[in-house]
């Protein structure tokens, strides 16, 4: 016992715990993968609230290299469709700096980036995410009461137009109270014509009856007298106003054309429309595309914005907390993309198209950085696009950037405005395009031009839009060739503003407003010249059935008038009366043959 | 089962009656003194300890100055954060500091830290008192100690449990 050397290390001990690091060896070489792999899916759906798939996935820890295949991340907003999704993405990584903790992206490729794409499964996470509110875009209250306006007064416009005036207007309701006025008065003519008749015979019965016997009908006499005066003069009566008729129809027709003036007035004021505010119609017009396009633009650099902050705090709560790390003057940031290219197809103007760029400076911690992060895109093929991105986190204000310019950019044609209300098509084309964009801290600033000539507008085929106004819309549309809109952008990241100056409001406030007055002064013409055409043929016919019944009644009280002329004749014999002889010698001339 | 629970109590009396020379106890002292010391979270932390079980040292006595030297080490932090501040400030030294940071050795080890590198000057000034103290302690206690322990049946039982867990008679 006393010879054995008792080693001064436990192997006991140390040999369990080598084999035990030669499998954890194993276990980080085999299983790298598939933990890398797990990392990626779980804090991309944490980060996005959607599901993150990845086909394949390779690192080397030894070279750095991290290689994604098919990364897809399904957009929280609409779950059939991926927010973007990357054919290949092959990052070298800094093997040192991994051994200080930090992930360092030296340099890497990103291939066949493609925003919305269609999915074929549903990328809504099991537990859905409450923090996704779809909250109306703020700027929505602006353009919408706008498009209320410009519709409602396109709807008063259809309305009055396709308004049937004519039976407000006051000559055909004259003419009509005329007629039944003419027709009531024709009755109690005719009536009147037929009882004096009817009395004229009744008078040359008695006659008769007391020249059959002239002693017992003497005493009648008299009487018969009085009533033969009172006839006579009601006849003379009738024919004065039968004859004044062709007076009355010139009273008639003073009161047709005093009513006439009326209606002209009030189809003068029923189609003297308002001028159409330009500005409003520019809001309308352009409000929803740049309301849209502008919220979208907050809503991503507010999203970017708070990951990056919980990023930095995350940092600074993982700082030791006792004794201080001395970094010999290198704090360097734990996660930072030097440089990166990126390859991508992303939807502009309604045209797929191809950028090639890269990005930079990105890091948790942009403070310790000397460059913001900045993202460089240029188009490929014919169209001369760039655009440029910075996000400037390094100060106590964070800043963004963004530059876009194009001075030919195609666009496929689109619809400007609310298709259910007011609307214009516009015809493809390209157009010059420029957007300059800045936020400092939560102040919103910047412009976008827009500048395209040779277009073609044309009104939308609304079936609510009057046919008459669809067709002079087009030919006051037809009259603009170039739209030039400055877009000047205010407010805050939260509540963005922004006001449009275009002259094409104006320009086509103008035109249909011209155009819609001509509209309405012919519309109102036709509808006094069919109300005047109206009158003229009941007033001919009311003048020919005047005559016609003047010609009727006179020769209806022809009879009698001769009757009563012969009896008019027998009472001018004398203040004493009728005398029996003489009453038998005028009867027997005259009537009382009959 | 009832190793278990017994464990720390037989630990103790193998501290003081464990075969082991004082020697083996004053080193097994210094190692627990230095991890007592040192922060914890780093590898220099984590190779100290697997040292204390590797090496044929005393593990109890080793045990003891790491509880009894985690309570001082707080109490020393603001001298070991001057002292490693010093140092790692020490312009002769930069270059070796900077060398090292940036081959992500003292990252792991925690050497970039004021407190840590203050903790090792502080563990290493202490080494020979602590060794000297530990050494001449359990070169005269220990034997008497032991004898003295060994009267008791609990202990001889003790003893015997531990010697029975180290034969594989564990019951």
């Amino acid at each position: 016992m006393g010879d054995r050397r008792v080693s001064i290390i436990r192997w006991k001990y140390v040999a369990p715990r080598l084999l035990l690091v030669m499998c954890l060896a194993g276990l980080l070489h085999f299983g790298c993968d598939p933990f890398v792999e797990w990392l990626v899916v779980t804090s991309g759906q944490t980060a996005t609230g959607a599901k993150v798939e990845l086909a394949e996935l390779e690192t080397s820890l030894l070279k750095g290299q991290l290689v994604l295949e098919d990364l897809q991340v399904a957009n929280p907003k609409s779950v059939m469709s991926n927010l973007f999704q990357v054919e290949r993405v092959n990052l070298h990584l800094d093997p040192l700096a991994l051994l200080h903790k930090r992930v360092v992206i030296l340099n890497g490729e990103i291939n066949g980036l493609r925003f919305d794409v269609e999915r074929t499964s549903s990328g809504e996470l099991e537990v859905p995410d409450s923090c996704v509110e779809q909250e109306p875009s703020t700027p929505a209250p602006l353009f919408t009461k706008a498009d209320d306006l410009a519709s409602d007064w396109l709807d008063q416009v259809g309305e009055r137009l396709d308004a049937d005036f004519v039976g407000q207007l006051q000559t055909p309701q004259v003419a009509k109270k005329l007629v039944e006025k003419w027709k009531a008065q024709s009755e109690s003519l005719r009536s009147r014509s037929n009882q004096l008749k009817q009395r004229g015979k009744q008078l040359a019965e008695q006659f008769r009856e007391i020249k059959k016997n002239p002693l017992r009908g003497a005493e009648r006499l008299p009487e018969l007298h009085v009533e033969l005066k009172s006839n006579q003069q009601e006849l003379l009566a009738l024919q004065a106003e039968i004859k004044a008729l062709p007076d009355q129809a010139k009273t008639d027709r003073q009161a047709l054309a005093s009513a006439r003036q009326r209606d002209e007035s009030f189809l003068r004021q029923q189609f003297a429309f308002n001028q159409l505010d330009g500005d409003n119609l520019t809001q309308v017009l352009l409000g929803q595309t740049v309301a849209e396009k502008l919220q979208d633009a907050c809503d991503w650099i507010a999203w970017v914005r708070k990951k990056s902050s919980s990023n930095s705090s995350r940092e600074l709560a993982a700082q030791r907390s006792r004794g201080t790390n001395v970094t010999f003057g290198q704090s360097l940031p734990q996660f930072e993309v030097k440089l990166v290219g990126v390859e991508l197809t992303a939807p502009v103007a309604g045209h797929e198209m191809q950028f090639v760029g890269y990005l930079s400076g990105v890091s948790s911690a942009p403070h310790l950085l000397k460059e913001p992060a900045k993202l460089e895109l240029a188009a490929l093929g014919e169209v001369p696009l760039k655009m440029l991105v910075v996000s400037d986190h390094r100060g106590e204000i964070p800043q963004e950037e963004l530059h876009l310019a194009c001075p030919a950019l195609p666009f496929s044609g689109h619809t400007l405005g609310n298709a259910e209300k007011l609307a214009v098509e516009l015809a493809p084309g390209s157009a010059e395009l420029t957007v300059d964009l800045k936020l400092v801290g939560n102040a919103l600033s910047g412009q976008i031009k827009f500048d395209q000539e040779n277009m073609q507008l044309s009104p939308l085929a609304n079936s609510r839009v009057n046919k008459h106004l669809a067709s002079v819309l087009g030919g006051a549309l037809g009259n603009i060739k170039q739209v030039t809109a400055e877009v000047e952008l205010a407010g805050t990241l939260e509540s963005p503003r922004f006001k449009i100056n275009s002259p094409i409001g104006k320009q086509l406030a103008n035109e249909i407003s011209t155009a819609v007055a001509n509209l309405g002064r012919e519309r109102g013409e036709a509808l006094l010249a069919e109300a005047t055409s109206k009158m003229n043929v009941q007033m001919e016919k009311l003048e020919q059935a005047k005559i016609n019944l003047q010609q009727e009644l006179l020769a209806n009280l022809g009879e009698n008038q001769k009757i009563f002329e012969d009896l008019a004749g027998i009472n001018g014999l004398g203040e004493r009366g009728i005398s029996v002889p003489q009453l038998g010698s005028t009867l027997g001339r005259g009537i009382m043959r009959k | 089962m009832s190793a278990f629970f017994l464990r720390p109590i037989r630990q103790l009396a193998q501290a003081m009656v464990a075969n082991d020379s004082p020697r083996q106890v004053a080193w097994g002292f210094v190692l627990g003194m230095a991890i007592g010391l040192m922060p914890k979270g780093n590898l220099f932390a984590i190779l100290l300890g697997m040292l204390l079980l590797a090496l044929r040292v005393n593990k109890p006595a080793g045990l003891m100055g790491a509880g009894l030297f985690t309570g001082v080490g707080l109490l020393l932090d603001p001298l070991a954060h001057r002292i490693g501040s010093l140092l790692l400030s020490w312009e002769p030294l930069r270059s070796i500091h900077g060398s090292l940071y940036e081959s992500a050795i003292s990252p792991w080890l925690g050497l970039n830290n004021t407190v840590v590198v203050g903790q090792l000057v502080i563990a290493l000034y202490l080494i020979h008192p602590a060794f000297w103290l530990a050494h001449h302690f359990a070169a005269r206690i220990q034997a008497p100690l032991r004898q003295w322990l060994m009267r008791f049946r609990a202990v001889r039982w003790l003893r015997g449990a531990e010697l029975g867990t180290q034969w594989g008679i564990d019951g």
